[in-house]
């Protein structure tokens, strides 16, 4: 390793890992704005319901922080399937069955990542507090004007953590897809599967290659969401 | 007219029931003490808090009723926030747009400017909001409401937030303000000075109920707990006098008022027309009595008036003289020795004597 050069860098990744790498990022990319669109009003409803329902959410949306990612994997996969709910929905809308599919790693990523996206949102709206919506309102602006131009706009720190989170997060996703996605080149053989693929063939080399690269993209990811914030009020969640 | 009624019970000791006409001109204060339902009040007003059991009638329009309840972005009031509440995401211009943009028939635009010039902040429009003083925070907000053109203005304690040193100052700009706006405005405050410089009309709440309504000049806060706390001091009765500008000094900076059969020395810090209405507060504690009066030119107080006793109230270790003359009454705090060394009883007259300085 100590005569390593530029060009043996890139001949230790071979086609494949590139397929898995745009695969990995594009399946991030798809989630984190599903993510984002589902998350919002989700968040919104957290944030300022006085319903009892509240807690029961909460609790939904967090599981997939406590559940083992083969357990969510494997309800997913029953779910999906032929003889699951959503399969027969799919199925009936014509879509076909999403295990095994890249559809269908990411519902599954959106379910599991859904936590992390949620919390800095709600956090984000519950710290704007209801002063700043009254004062909009006696200025004249509905409760949608203040949602889109109050609210939004206030909780942007909050949204970008989601993003960063929910992005990273599902860079990570190994459990679930393995569960539920198999391990289909190009369908939905991503980076962590690929890694375990490596090692499983004893190609420790290009393992080596691909575990750094997710982790150098990680940290750089983690700096940038924390590093530019020395607030010490910072946490992992904003 | 403004046609007020609510009756909102807030926690199961607390309910405001509050039943009043407002005249639609002018400044009407709210005082109380803390706790008295003054804030609740505006807010109900402004829709911010929901009750079936209210009514609000601005002039011929119905903004709330058994049937009807306008919500607060219609109801076409601005409200400004004792703690001004500007968007932090916005700068002071766009804080001002905010409003305008939405109003249906904002302030024409040549009455900004006044309303601008009025409360000198076209020199803040550039500025990020959290560059601001108090005083600055709260002339943006009172703008921001203002643009909009709403029907009514309230204000909830726009001083309380503001160092001593600031109070002054924006009172400053708040007085030439409200002669310059021509929509009624409801003040909400604790501080009898507001009082008697702004205020018109003056409402009085006790735990949530109005105990009284009427000229500032005619509410006697008879014992020490109806008053309002002044700062940390122990409470003390005071009254609100109003008078006519005779003449103003501005060399001095002193005008001559009129008030009964009485003429008073008072600071006047700007020029006062004569012949224009001025109030006074006189708080207890700066009123001494004498028993013959001192026609003598050796004493620096310059306002001496013959008074009758007509109550003495033992507040150990003082006592609260009670002052009549004509339809006017004032109170003194003297310490219970002065007033035994007096021998003061009702129906003497002596000569009440207050210091010029404590007349602003």
């Amino acid at each position: 390793m100590n005569h390593m050069t530029t060009e043996s860098w890139l001949i230790e990744l071979q086609p494949d890992d590139w397929q898995a790498i745009w695969l990995t990022i594009r399946l991030a990319l798809i989630s984190t704005m599903l993510l984002l669109l589902i998350s919002t009003p989700l968040a919104l409803w957290l944030a300022t319901t006085r319903s009892r329902w509240r807690g029961l959410m909460t609790a939904l949306v967090s599981m997939p922080l406590v559940l083992p990612p083969t357990v969510l994997g494997f309800y997913l996969l029953i779910a999906m399937g032929p003889d699951g709910p959503v399969g027969q929905l799919t199925q009936a809308l014509g879509i076909g069955y999403l295990p095994f599919t890249f559809s269908g790693l990411v519902v599954a990523s959106v379910v599991y990542s859904l936590p992390f996206v949620v919390q800095p949102i709600q956090n984000a709206f519950e710290s704007i507090g209801r002063e700043p919506l009254e004062a909009a309102r006696t200025l004249g602006a509905g409760p949608i004007d203040c949602f889109f131009s109050i609210m939004m706009p206030l909780a942007r720190p909050g949204f970008i953590s989601a993003a960063i989170l929910g992005f990273a997060h599902t860079l990570g996703e190994f459990g679930v897809v393995l569960m539920i996605g198999g391990n289909i080149p190009g369908e939905t053989q991503v980076l962590s599967v690929q890694i375990y693929e490596q090692v499983e063939s004893l190609q420790y080399q290009r393992a080596h290659w691909l575990s750094g690269l997710l982790v150098a993209f990680s940290f750089i990811i983690l700096l940038l969401l924390y590093g530019f914030r020395p607030s010490s009020r910072t946490t992992i969640w904003r | 007219m403004i046609h007020v009624s609510f009756d909102h019970r807030l926690t199961t000791d607390f309910a405001l029931q509050v039943t009043a006409q407002l005249p639609a001109s002018g400044v009407t204060a709210i005082c109380g003490r803390s706790g008295s339902g003054k804030t609740t009040l505006l807010r109900l007003m402004a829709g911010l808090e929901h009750t079936h059991t209210g009514d609000l009638i601005i002039g011929e329009q119905i903004l709330q009723n058994r049937q009807t309840f306008i919500k607060p972005e219609r109801r076409n009031i601005g409200y400004v926030f004792q703690d001004a509440r500007l968007f932090p995401h916005l700068s002071v211009e766009r804080n001002i747009a905010y409003g305008y943009r939405r109003a249906n028939k904002p302030m024409p635009a040549e009455r900004c400017q006044q309303l601008y010039q009025v409360l000198a902040i076209e020199a803040l429009m550039s500025r990020d909001i959290r560059h601001l003083s108090g005083g600055e925070r709260q002339r943006v907000a009172i703008a921001r409401a203002l643009v909009t053109n709403p029907a009514l203005l309230l204000l909830d304690e726009p001083l309380s937030a503001i160092d001593r040193d600031h109070k002054h100052e924006l009172l400053s700009y708040l007085s030439e303000l409200f002669q310059w706006l021509d929509i009624p405005v409801l003040y909400v405050t604790h501080g009898l000075d507001e009082v008697s410089r702004l205020a018109d009309h003056l409402l009085v709440l006790e735990r949530g109920q109005l105990s009284y309504q009427g000229a500032p000049e005619n509410w006697l806060p008879m014992t020490s707990e109806q008053t309002p706390n002044r700062d940390n001091k122990t409470p003390e009765p005071v009254v609100i006098w109003r008078g006519t500008v005779i003449s103003y000094e501005s060399h001095w900076q002193m005008s001559q008022l009129q008030v009964g059969k009485h003429s008073l020395a008072v600071i006047s810090p700007g020029e006062i027309q004569p012949g224009s209405s001025q109030r006074i507060l006189i708080h207890a504690r700066d009123v001494s009595i004498a028993l013959n009066d001192p026609d003598t030119h050796d004493c620096s107080i310059q306002n001496r008036l013959t008074m009758t006793v007509s109550c003495i109230t033992p507040q150990h270790p003082y006592s609260l003289i009670t002052l009549t003359s004509g339809s006017l009454t004032l109170y003194s705090l003297i310490t219970a020795k002065s007033c035994d060394g007096l021998s003061l009883k009702p129906g003497v007259e002596v000569t009440a004597q207050i210091k010029a300085t404590a007349l602003v």
